[in-house]
């Protein structure tokens, strides 16, 4: 049976494996022919979506991981909006209300509220953490 | 209702023991990440005999050589493992 799953991930990029795993599952989720509702980062997670993450080249990068998991799987990757703007991870919308010079969020990602991950949870048959 | 429990990171005898004491005769143990370590651990292998560890996560720490774990291979198996359960729970002990 076909299941839906919501995947919170709360573990840093620069310090945990929880991103790495996380995709890994995602990808695994569609090549069993399960789906994903959305994917929600808490915590030091948001920081993977800071548009100015630039690693050395032979380094993995993280953030184009989610992007291209985005873009195959017409995936919604969401970044909790109150961990993200005491973080300085900001979006356009959020740097203008709050008189910001600037925004640097990736367009791949959303800033959202916890409703959203509410609403991810409610609706899909698992929830799995990475930490 | 069962639940699989995850673990993925390296804990003590102590949150081992809090962990299986809430665990119901339909859970599993599920070990990821540095929680691989676990089965490496003389005092805490042997609370650990009905535990499955990612093996993809184990090998690339050079576990390896544990014949007897209950080993779920990647993650096409972990999704599987997954599905096989109504819910799951990664324990952080923070």
């Amino acid at each position: 049976m076909a299941l839906k799953y919501a995947i919170l991930v709360t573990g840093s990029p620069y310090t945990s494996q929880a991103h790495s795993s996380a995709q890994r599952f995602v990808d695994a989720c569609y090549r069993q022919g399960h789906s994903v509702h959305s994917v929600f980062f808490y915590g030091d997670a948001v920081y993977v979506a800071n548009e100015l993450w630039n690693p050395a080249n032979d380094e993995q990068n993280l953030q184009q991981g989610w992007s291209s998991l985005a873009s195959q799987y017409d995936l919604t990757i969401n970044a909790c909006v109150s961990v993200a703007n005491k973080r300085g991870i900001v979006s356009q919308e959020d740097a203008e209300l709050a008189g910001l010079p600037d925004h640097n969020v990736n367009a791949d990602f959303h800033i959202a509220g916890l409703g959203e991950w509410v609403e991810a949870s409610s609706h899909s048959d698992r929830v799995i953490h990475f930490s | 209702m069962s639940c699989l429990h995850i673990v993925n990171r390296p804990i003590s005898e102590e949150q081992l023991e809090t962990l299986v004491a809430s665990m119901s005769s339909n859970d599993s143990l599920l070990l990821i990440e540095d929680g691989c370590y676990l089965i490496k651990n003389n005092v805490l292998a042997p609370k650990l005999k009905a535990a499955k560890v990612l093996k993809i996560d184990a090998t690339v720490r050079g576990i390896s050589d544990t014949s007897s774990i209950d080993w779920v291979p990647d993650y096409d198996a972990f999704v599987a493992l997954t599905a096989e359960f109504t819910k799951t729970l990664t324990w952080t002990f923070h």
